[in-house]
């Protein structure tokens, strides 16, 4: 079983688009949405949900007010400003506590309740390219880290029952746990990038998380025609540091199109110059992993 | 006034609708301080010429293991949240990647087996512009994920910087960094493009900004881009649409040489009108 | 002496898990009473390193004395040499194999962690 995590650094470079583009190629596949902040391949892949689970994040501090001496420990051992005092009453801010339960340890009076709640959802799904795990985590809530180990456990399971050869995965923006949990244990990141100094910078970063945990990367330059000059300069950076560059996709409007159509760019049209583009970047991909 | 620009989806054009509204809001206001809490992939800096910078180093304080003091009393046994901390044969073993420096097992060791140990994260960048403007960002460290608590520590440096408004380049999508981001502003301006893909990471942004009950509205970026889904369903819904940037190729190529859009001056001077009434200023 | 087998699998039959920390689950065997015990893998740790760890801990709560398995990243090393578990490595081939090889010392045993942190 290969495993192939697509990221970016920046946001809104195309890492939805051609991971369910290149889904297209890919034989004998289960794609798994790793995006769990913004889940988005379940608007191309319509999945019809033959399995839902309940993510149970961390665990929420809340104390109780009936219990509650107002002795004060629990803002001083608390190193995330998380307990607020107002008039004279102590209570938990949940946006700034970090479930680390320094508070509950030391409340001399057992006032603080401390449970794991709800925290979104995941699912098995069916589409037409076979399955799909993905999930969707509540707005606000932390631990995404642990909700994508939580989908990429699910989809080794059905890998596992129906011996699939290949998983793709949509990832995340950015750099932090989520993005790591989803490369963890990849065989190779496809990191997809514009001609931008935004997205040069970020690309950069990513990159570093990759070759900082091992993983084999290569990279996609999107919407390459927008700006030639930085295009020239990613693909020099990359000759320079020795990374493959998979291909390059013109700006078209017709990805979008195919957004709106919910179809995956070679459903659209297969001949398109941008189809015929990814199909190369696949077959590249493929060497990749075989080399 | 802290204005927030965040969005649901990545890629929407909130560094660059921060950095243009940031010139437009100095046609208003003397002080402007722009704060970019995007500390995993920070880019506002990108979009301006700096006359000086300074680089100040964020810490947290992380265990250490001073094996000599051990005595084996097994109370760090099980006590870290984060599974940063297990024992070994009654002794601590510490991963420290997985650390939160949240400082429980420091506390808990009766014997000084545990001691505070610096762990940089990341570092906050204060940079002055050629008209002597603040720009402050935040660089989280490639490998580290205390993503939120840098995120805090740029902000509380920011607003000791004295600013009639605040700007604040937040991270796309609803978790704990947007959250970290927006929670203390006044109001939120989603900065949406009119795509499928947009449009529903859009509407989970929206619930977020309710949930914390804060003001909120939306810019429409890459206008022209897509299709009417996304205007339509703001108009069904009665949010505030500040504004419509178009979707053309000369604003795509500025903003990838990382160039503020002039010619759009006096639409981002609108924009930001709108933004200041809506937050009752 | 009891003896930890990773496996994709969970009886002597079962194929050796490669990996470790990630390991599918794990065969305890134990010499003196040839009893045989499966331990599922079903932490979740976020982060590469952390699985490595939590799987030594789980060795030594169950006081193995012999880690088979694949390859051990930096993490998980330090945390058996730590405990004084000794690794070797058997490379394709069943549980039952690699504990007959262990058994005529046709085993190599790992002296260092010999792959990056969180491998697969």
């Amino acid at each position: 079983m290969k495993e192939v995590v697509v990221i970016s650094g920046k946001g809104g470079t195309g890492k939805t688009s051609l991971t369910s583009s290149l889904a297209y190629y890919f034989e004998n596949r289960i794609m798994v949405d790793c995006d769990v902040d913004a889940p988005d391949l379940e608007i191309v892949f319509k999945p019809e949900n033959y399995e839902e689970f309940d993510f149970i994040g961390a665990k929420k501090a809340r104390i109780n007010q009936e219990k509650c001496t107002s002795c004060g420990l629990c803002r001083q051992v608390c190193n995330f400003d998380a307990v607020n005092l107002i008039d004279g009453k102590y209570t938990i801010d949940n946006l700034n506590c970090e479930s680390c339960g320094a508070c509950v340890y030391f409340c001399p009076v057992n006032a603080i309740d401390f449970e794991p709640e709800f925290a979104g959802k995941y699912f098995r799904g069916k589409t037409r390219f076979g399955e799909l795990v993905h999930a969707e985590l509540e707005p606000g809530e932390e631990n995404s880290g642990k909700l994508v180990v939580t989908v990429k456990k699910e989809a080794e399971k059905i890998i596992n029952q129906e011996n699939i050869k290949n998983m793709l995965s949509d990832g995340t923006p950015g750099i932090g746990c989520a993005v790591i949990a989803s490369i963890s244990g990849a065989d190779y990141t496809v990191c997809v990038t514009e001609p931008g100094v935004s997205a040069i910078h970020d690309m950069k970063r990513v990159l570093e998380l990759t070759r900082h945990f091992g993983i084999k990367c290569g990279v996609i330059i999107n919407k390459a025609d927008i700006n030639p000059d930085k295009t020239l300069e990613i693909e020099t950076f990359l000759l320079k540091n020795n990374i493959c560059l998979l291909g390059k996709i013109n700006f078209d409007k017709n990805v979008i199109n195919a957004q709106i159509n919910g179809q995956t760019i070679p459903e659209f049209d297969k001949k398109s110059d941008t189809a015929l583009r990814v199909e190369s970047i696949y077959k590249k991909l493929v060497e990749e992993l075989n080399g | 006034m802290k204005i927030a620009i965040a969005s649901g989806k990545g890629g929407t054009g909130k560094t660059t609708v921060a950095a243009n509204l940031f010139y437009a809001m100095k046609t208003f206001y003397n002080n402007v301080v722009l704060v970019d809490t995007d500390v995993e992939e920070p880019n506002i800096e990108l979009f301006f010429k700096k006359q000086r910078t300074e680089e100040t180093p964020v810490n947290v304080q992380i265990p250490e293991f001073i094996e000599e003091n051990c005595t084996e009393c097994g109370k760090c046994d099980n006590i870290c949240e984060f599974k940063a901390l297990v024992t070994i044969k009654n002794k601590p073993y510490i991963i420290e990647d997985l650390c939160k420096a949240c400082g429980l097992c420091i506390r808990v060791c009766p014997s000084n087996a545990l001691v505070k140990k610096d762990k940089k994260i990341g570092k906050i960048i204060h940079s002055v512009t050629d008209d002597n403007s603040n720009i402050i960002s935040g660089e989280l460290e490639v490998g580290q994920i205390l993503t939120s608590t840098l995120i805090n520590k740029v902000k509380k440096h920011s607003f000791n910087q004295n600013g009639k408004v605040y700007i604040i380049d937040a991270p796309p999508g609803t978790t704990c960094p947007a959250v970290a981001s927006i929670k203390d502003s006044d109001i939120v301006v989603f900065v949406a493009e009119p795509t499928p893909y947009g449009l529903k990471d859009l509407k989970l942004a929206v619930k977020l900004a309710q949930n914390l009950g804060k003001p909120y509205g939306v810019i429409i970026n890459k206008h022209g881009l897509g299709n009417g889904d996304t205007e339509k369903w703001l108009e069904s819904e009665n949010i505030k649409i500040f504004g419509k940037i178009p979707y053309l190729d000369d604003i795509a190529l500025k903003t990838s040489n990382g160039e503020i859009l002039t010619s759009y001056a006096s639409r981002f001077v609108v924009i930001a009108g709108n933004i200041l009434r809506e937050g009752g200023e | 002496m009891i003896i930890a087998i990773t496996t994709s699998g969970n009886t002597l039959n079962a194929p050796v898990d490669q990996r470790f920390g990630r390991a599918k689950g794990f065969i305890f065997y134990n010499t003196e009473n040839e009893n045989v015990e499966y331990h599922e893998n079903t932490q979740i740790v976020n982060i590469p390193q952390g699985a490595g760890v939590q799987s030594g801990k789980l060795l030594v709560d169950n006081n193995v004395n012999v880690l088979i398995t694949g390859h051990v990243g930096p993490n998980a090393f330090n945390v058996l040499k730590r405990a004084d578990i000794k690794i070797y490595s058997a490379k394709a081939g069943t549980v039952q194999e690699a504990l007959k090889n262990f058994v005529e010392k046709n085993l190599e045993e790992l002296t260092g962690a010999d792959k990056q942190g969180h491998w697969m």
